[in-house]
This record gives C-alpha cells, sequence and structure tokens, in this order.
C-alpha cells in the first residue's frame, strides 16, 4: 500500500501558475514596444542602444565591485559606491590640480596624465577598501550579518562626509573651458544618422578588458582559485591551507581598484563627480545591476548594469509610447522587481541563502 | 575587547557631547551683539549682527550651500547693506539681524527638513518678529504653515524668490487647495516682491514668440518651483500657439541627459525651456544640451546665477522678474551704484530683490505696535514709492504689483539684459 501510494494513478498535467504566464506577458509587450519603436525610428532605436551600452559600461565597472566582495563574503558592502565616488576626486585631484590638464592639450600630454591618475586612483582606491575591510569588516566577520551590513551603512556615510570634507558640496568637474569631456569626441563611425563617438567607445574598450581580466583572474589563477574557494566554504579553504583573511583583503583590494578605475573613466566621461555620486546616484543603480544579473556572478553583473543602461536609455530616448525621463526610476526598479519574482537568483545568479 | 570596549565607550560619550552641543546652539541669551534677545540656532543661522539693545530680529532664510551659493551668499550681503544704512531701525524700534540656511551640505540645496526646523526656531524665538525668505518655493510651503499657526501670530514673512503660482493665489498651475492650506489660521501672514511663475512663464512664451520659435521642448526637474514655472510656460506657449512637442521631468540624480537630449532633437523642437533650479544637476542638463542639441535654450530664474550655469549656457537666455539692475533708476540706481562698489561687481539680479524684501519688512515693523501680528497687518497693506524696485504695492494675497519680467543672455559669464516684458493680463490668467 505504501508502495502503491507513491506511483502516481493518474498522471496530472500541470497547469502554469499565473506568475509566469504574467511574466511571459510582460516581457512579450516589452519585445513588441522595441520592435514597433525599431520600425518607426530606426535612428531613435539605435542611438538609445549606444547610450545605453555606455551608461551600463560604467554601471558594470561599479557592479563588479559590489558582486566580488558579495561572492566571497556574503557582504553587501554599502560603502563601494563611495570608494567610486573618491576614486572620481582623486582622479578629478590628479588630472585638474596636479597635471593642470584642462583641454586642448596634445595626446602625448593628455594620456600619460590619464594613466598615472588611472594608477594613482586605482592603487589608492585599492588600498582603502582593503583597509576598510581590515578595520571595520573583519573584526565582525563572525558577528551576526546585520552587524557588517550596518558598518557597511555606517562607512558609507564616512566615506561620504570625507568627500564632502574635501571637495565641498558642489560638483567637481573635469572638462574643457565650455564644459566639455577631455576625452577625444570625434566620429568613430554613423549608421542612419546615429553617430558613434571615441568617448563612448573609449568607456567600452575599457570596461570589456576589465571584465575579462577579471574572469581570467578568478577562473584560471591561483589567487582566483583561493577566492572561489574561500566563497564556496571558508571554514575548508582554511583547512586546506588557504590563507583566508589574505585572499578576502586582496578580494576587497581588487573591488576598491575597480571603484578607482571606474571613478576615472566616469569623471572623463560625465565630466563631474560630487560627493554623493557612490551612495545615492550611481550606487544604488549598480547595486541594484548586480542584484539583477544575480549577486556574486561577475559576467551577472555586467549583464544588470548593460539591462538597466539599456532600460533608461530606451525608456528616455524612444519616441513611440515611451513613458519619459519621469518614470525611469519606477521602471528600473518594477523591471527589478518583476526579475527577482520570477528568478530570486537573478538572471544568471545561483540560488543564495538571500537569493532564494 | 576590553580595550576596543574602552574606546568604544569613549565615541559613545564624545558622540553624545558632541549632539548635546549641538542642542545647545539654539535659543541662548546672547552676549555681546543683542541684548536680552534671544538669539537663533548657532547650527543653522550666523551671529547676530545690530545694536546690544535690539528689540526684535529679523532673520533671512536662504540656501547658502550648493550650486547656488555665491547669489545667496550675494543676497545676504544685500539684505545686510540694508539693514545697516536704516541703522538697524524700524521706526521707533531696534531691530537686530540673523542670516539662517536652510540648506545642508548632504543635500547641496534647501532641505525640506532644514526648512521646517527652522521654521520652528522662528517660531519659538519670541525676538523673531519677521522672516525674509525664502529662496526656494518648496521650503516656503513647509515654512509659511508653520509660522501661520504661531499664536499670538502670525509671524510675517518676506521673500525676494519665491515663484510658485499656488503660494499666494490660485487658478492654473497651482494645486487643490492652494493657496488656502498655507494659511490655515485663516490670516495671511506671507507676501513676495517677485513677480509669480504665471508671469514668468507668460514673458518666457512671450520671449519665444519673439525669437520666431515654433516648438518649444519643456523639461522641469520634478519640484515644486521647476514644475511650476513649465507649467506656466507651456500654458502660455499653447495660447500663443506655439507647439510643445514634449513635456517632461529631469532626474537630478542621473549621469547623463544624452537620451533626452535625443528625444528633444527628435520632436523636431528649436528650443528648449528647463523648468528648474540649477542645484538639480542643471549644469550637466546644460552641457548635454550644448553637446547634442542645436536650438535655443531658455531658462527661468532658478537658473540666475551663471557662474553655477557655466560656460555651456553662453548663448541661453535667462528670466528673472523685475527690471535689470542696471535699469533701475532712483532709489535702485543708488543702491546698485554703492552696493556694486561694496562688492566689486554688477550685483545679481536677486540682490535688488533680497534688499527691497528687507526694506518692507523694516517699513511693516516700523508701522506697526511691536506685535507680530500688527507687522503682518502692515506688511500686506505695503505701499513702496520710489523704492529699490521703483513704485509698487502688495495686494491682499501678498502678491506685487511690479510685474515685469527681463531677458537675459549668458555671455562669457555674464547676465546681459536683453529685453524687458510686461506680460498682458490676458495671457497671464490664460496661464
Amino acid at each position: 500500500m505504501a508502495t502503491d501510494a507513491r506511483l502516481p494513478l493518474v498522471r496530472t498535467v500541470r497547469r502554469p501558475g499565473l506568475v509566469p504566464v504574467l511574466g511571459t506577458a510582460l516581457v512579450g509587450l516589452l519585445l513588441v514596444w522595441l520592435a514597433i519603436n525599431l520600425s518607426q525610428s530606426p535612428s531613435a532605436f539605435f542611438s538609445a542602444a549606444l547610450i545605453g551600452l555606455t551608461l551600463g559600461a560604467v554601471y558594470a565597472l561599479i557592479s563588479l565591485g559590489y558582486t566580488l566582495v558579495y561572492g566571497i563574503l556574503e557582504l553587501i558592502n554599502f560603502a563601494h559606491g563611495d570608494v567610486f565616488m573618491l576614486g572620481g576626486m582623486i582622479s578629478a585631484t590628479f588630472i585638474v590640480q596636479i597635471f593642470g590638464i584642462k583641454g586642448g592639450e596634445g595626446a602625448l600630454t593628455l594620456w600619460p596624465a590619464i594613466f598615472v591618475s588611472l594608477f594613482a586612483a586605482m592603487a589608492i582606491c585599492g588600498v582603502l577598501n582593503a583597509t576598510i575591510e581590515r578595520v571595520a569588516y573583519r573584526p565582525l566577520r563572525n558577528a551576526p550579518r546585520l552587524a557588517p551590513l550596518i558598518t557597511a551603512i555606517g562607512m558609507s556615510f564616512i566615506l561620504q562626509n570625507v568627500g564632502l570634507a574635501w571637495k565641498g558640496a558642489e560638483y567637481v568637474t573635469v572638462q574643457t573651458p565650455t564644459g566639455e569631456t577631455l576625452l577625444p569626441t570625434g566620429q568613430v563611425f554613423s549608421i542612419g544618422g546615429v553617430t558613434y563617438t571615441w568617448n563612448k567607445l573609449i568607456v567600452v574598450l575599457l570596461t570589456v578588458p576589465v571584465l575579462l581580466a577579471l574572469i581570467w583572474l578568478v577562473q584560471s589563477t591561483r589567487q582566483g582559485k583561493a577566492m572561489r574557494a574561500t566563497a564556496q566554504d571558508r571554514d575548508a579553504a582554511a583547512m586546506m591551507g588557504i590563507n583566508v583573511d589574505r585572499t578576502i583583503s586582496f578580494t576587497f583590494l581588487l573591488a576598491g581598484a575597480l571603484a578607482g578605475a571606474a571613478g576615472l573613466l566616469y569623471v572623463l566621461y560625465f565630466t563631474q563627480v560630487r560627493f554623493d555620486l557612490g551612495a545615492l546616484q550611481l550606487g544604488l543603480v549598480a547595486f541594484t545591476a548586480a542584484v539583477l544579473g544575480g549577486i556574486g556572478n561577475l559576467p551577472g553583473a555586467v549583464l544588470g548594469s548593460l539591462v538597466i543602461g539599456f532600460i533608461q536609455a530606451f525608456n528616455e530616448r524612444l519616441t513611440w509610447h515611451s513613458p519619459g525621463s519621469d518614470w525611469t526610476e519606477s521602471i528600473v526598479f518594477s523591471i527589478l522587481i518583476l526579475i527577482l519574482v520570477f528568478r530570486p537568483e537573478g538572471l544568471l545568479g545561483e540560488r543564495t541563502p538571500e537569493g532564494g | 575587547m576590553k580595550r576596543l570596549g574602552v574606546v568604544g565607550f569613549a565615541l559613545v560619550v564624545t558622540g553624545a557631547l558632541a549632539l548635546a552641543a549641538t542642542g545647545c546652539g539654539g535659543g541662548k541669551k546672547s552676549g555681546g551683539g543683542g541684548g536680552n534677545l534671544s538669539t537663533l540656532p548657532s547650527s543653522a543661522c550666523t551671529a547676530l549682527q545690530g545694536p546690544s539693545d535690539a528689540k526684535f530680529i529679523v532673520a533671512s532664510d536662504l540656501p547658502l550651500q550648493g550650486a547656488g551659493r555665491a547669489q545667496t551668499e550675494e543676497m545676504v550681503k544685500a539684505i545686510q547693506f540694508v539693514i545697516k544704512q536704516q541703522n538697524y531701525t524700524a521706526g521707533k524700534y531696534k531691530v537686530a539681524y540673523q542670516s539662517c540656511d536652510d540648506s545642508t551640505a548632504q543635500t547641496g540645496a534647501w532641505d525640506s527638513a532644514k526648512c521646517a526646523s527652522n521654521a520652528r526656531s522662528y517660531v519659538d524665538d519670541k525676538s523673531v518678529i519677521g522672516v525674509l525668505g525664502t529662496f526656494n518655493s518648496g521650503c516656503a510651503k513647509i515654512e509659511v504653515p508653520v509660522l501661520n499657526r504661531v499664536q499670538p501670530g502670525p509671524l510675517a514673512m518676506v521673500s525676494p524668490a519665491n515663484t510658485a503660482i499656488g503660494l499666494t493665489h490660485g487658478g492654473p498651475g497651482a494645486d487643490p487647495g492652494e493657496p488656502d492650506k498655507y494659511y490655515p489660521t485663516g490670516t495671511r501672514n506671507y507676501a513676495r516682491v517677485v513677480a509669480a511663475d504665471d508671469f514668468q512663464g507668460a514673458a518666457d512664451a512671450l520671449w519665444a514668440k519673439q525669437l520666431g520659435l515654433k516648438n518649444v521642448f519643456v523639461l522641469n526637474d520634478k519640484q515644486t518651483y521647476g514644475f511650476g514655472v513649465a507649467f506656466a510656460m507651456r500654458k502660455s506657449l499653447r495660447k500663443l500657439g506655439i507647439g510643445v512637442p514634449g513635456f517632461q521631468g529631469w532626474d537630478k540624480s542621473s549621469s547623463s541627459y544624452e537620451a533626452i537630449v535625443g528625444k528633444i532633437n527628435a520632436s523636431h523642437a528649436d528650443a528648449v525651456f528647463l523648468g528648474g533650479i540649477i542645484c538639480n544637476n542643471g549644469g550637466k542638463l546644460i552641457k548635454d544640451l550644448k553637446a547634442g542639441f542645436k536650438g535655443t535654450i531658455l531658462m527661468p530664474d532658478g537658473f540666475s546665477d551663471p557662474k553655477s550655469n557655466g560656460p555651456a549656457a553662453d548663448g541661453s537666455y535667462v528670466s528673472v522678474a523685475g527690471q535689470p539692475p542696471t535699469k533701475l533708476s532712483g532709489t535702485g540706481a543708488s543702491f546698485i551704484t554703492d552696493f556694486g562698489k561694496q562688492i566689486g561687481a554688477t550685483p545679481n539680479p536677486y540682490s535688488a530683490y533680497a534688499a527691497e524684501s528687507m526694506v518692507v519688512m523694516l517699513d511693516a515693523i516700523g508701522k506697526s505696535d511691536g506685535t507680530r501680528a500688527s507687522v503682518t497687518t502692515n506688511l500686506l497693506q505695503t505701499k513702496v514709492t520710489n523704492g529699490i524696485l521703483g513704485t509698487f504695492s502688495i495686494d491682499k494675497n501678498g502678491d506685487t504689483s511690479l510685474n515685469p519680467v527681463t531677458i537675459y543672455q549668458q555671455k562669457t559669464g555674464k547676465l546681459n539684459p536683453v529685453k524687458t516684458i510686461t506680460p498682458p493680463l490676458t495671457l497671464v490668467k490664460g496661464a
């Protein structure tokens, strides 16, 4: 009888639940809307796609830092956005004050200054992030999960105030005397009236190798293996002879360096940085992107960032029934909620205790 | 752990002491400057300025941090200039002055919590007889009801810069329930020496028509003032037969406005109007427009500080209520010359408004019996002859009868007056 009870006597047909049907319908509607916009105004569509790609690339550089730290420590490092903000301020200081770049300089003056600033921003932000881990997070490693989370929020406020005390409440600008970017803005290509400029391409050209290098580091190096082992099981990794503390410090160093690079790229492309940029503006967006892609997953962070970049650009740029900039934030977070409802682990993430 | 515990305890004690010190900032009896006056909190306001035997305080409430700081700091200097010129006297009363800040470093602009906290300070400090401000209409909407409720009262307020329609009168552009919801006692206590947005929007629309513009894309910063002036602009543009191919908000936390600029270009607009303030990432919006939009940029007085606007705004038009400083005559011309000498530059248009608001307030105090209610009554019966801004009166709603709006063009970091427009009431009422 017991055996019979376990066997299905009648094969039941499972009807799809309401939630997946709704999800599929929403995705379908979104695709139809995009297709109509593409057919009505291809130039607007491709222009939006290129803007979205650039925005997404910038978000990706920041969200990688969030996801890297979460992957190894399961800690949402809210201070990461503020380290990025300081990276922007450090870059601005080097470019404008130390090298005196004001626009109009030749490539032989501009690019060495940019590369030295990049190195400085990456080094300082890397060390800063590792120091934050050593001072604020490591003592709380065995504390309840809420303690390091609150500490991370606290560190975020501290770093914001450092930025505020250092540069004041106004925007720090890195621009030409006429308010334009220092990056070259010449045309790379033009299709159907849509022009792609060098400053946009530089952002993508920097993000892609960084992502590839990061994936290589995590997947193919001894240090990366240690990071993955620590992420999987910290105690087991320690028993296998991995220096867990050093591995976590290295991860923070790496995330900080990424934030520094993102900071430099941001001030060069968007021409300005302010003390609240990391927390209120980009930090929240980048963190959302990391969750959207699957927090802890490197390609997921990039995918999530690109999705948000495209959503913003399509919503604000397309003309056929696009809600417009009034609704950008609502749409971004609505899509985040929908994706978390349908795929709690994010687009590419694996199931985690938080992710579901 | 023990050492950490001691350090932690020390931090907590230090923090508590710091909080206590901040809390002690307000309501203290002044030392040398103000006799027995109870001064406003040092956390928000400067030290008391005035004679030691002053009976009352007039406070100004402006955002002194953020992108528009240079402009508002100059307004404070203009207020100080006037009260010094009048020897800290209003009729038979001696009056001291305190400059208060309604912004925070964190926001870099006016802050609703700070506005509410400042308003409570003015109400609680019995020495405060009148308030000059605010600069931002959103802040005024928070402060005016608090000042209105005080008993005995209400406490009078004169703004040199608020232009939101609903603060004083209803009609198109005002929210439901405005303006009555700001005056819970039923008695008006607020006046302004600057024309409201319905006048500014109408003047901007008339200027667009004179420029021969056919389609104007209207943006707003999603705040009280920005939305109000953008709404008024749209109404006037439509009434004048000018197309409005787009009306939408810009997000102040956005990194880039390239997509919006693309949409504006796709709409075939030959001009864009930025209803809002520079503090809401207006500088970045202007830069992105300059980079991707070839048409005309029209801006209201929220962009009246050319230094904050930046070089990208060169060539764009900015409307500011009133005559340009250089065209003021009589008392106004003297003020511009003398104050200009003091600051070493041509004063910003809003400095004259700040100065006039102090003159109006001192006049109301001088005619009063020394109570807050009496100052309020006199404020709403103001008639100025040959004042800094000219000859005008304040009506029962608190609005000024002086309604010209000047269009400036920004060139090499300066605002140059181009034309002064007094919009006809038919267009304003329609707006």
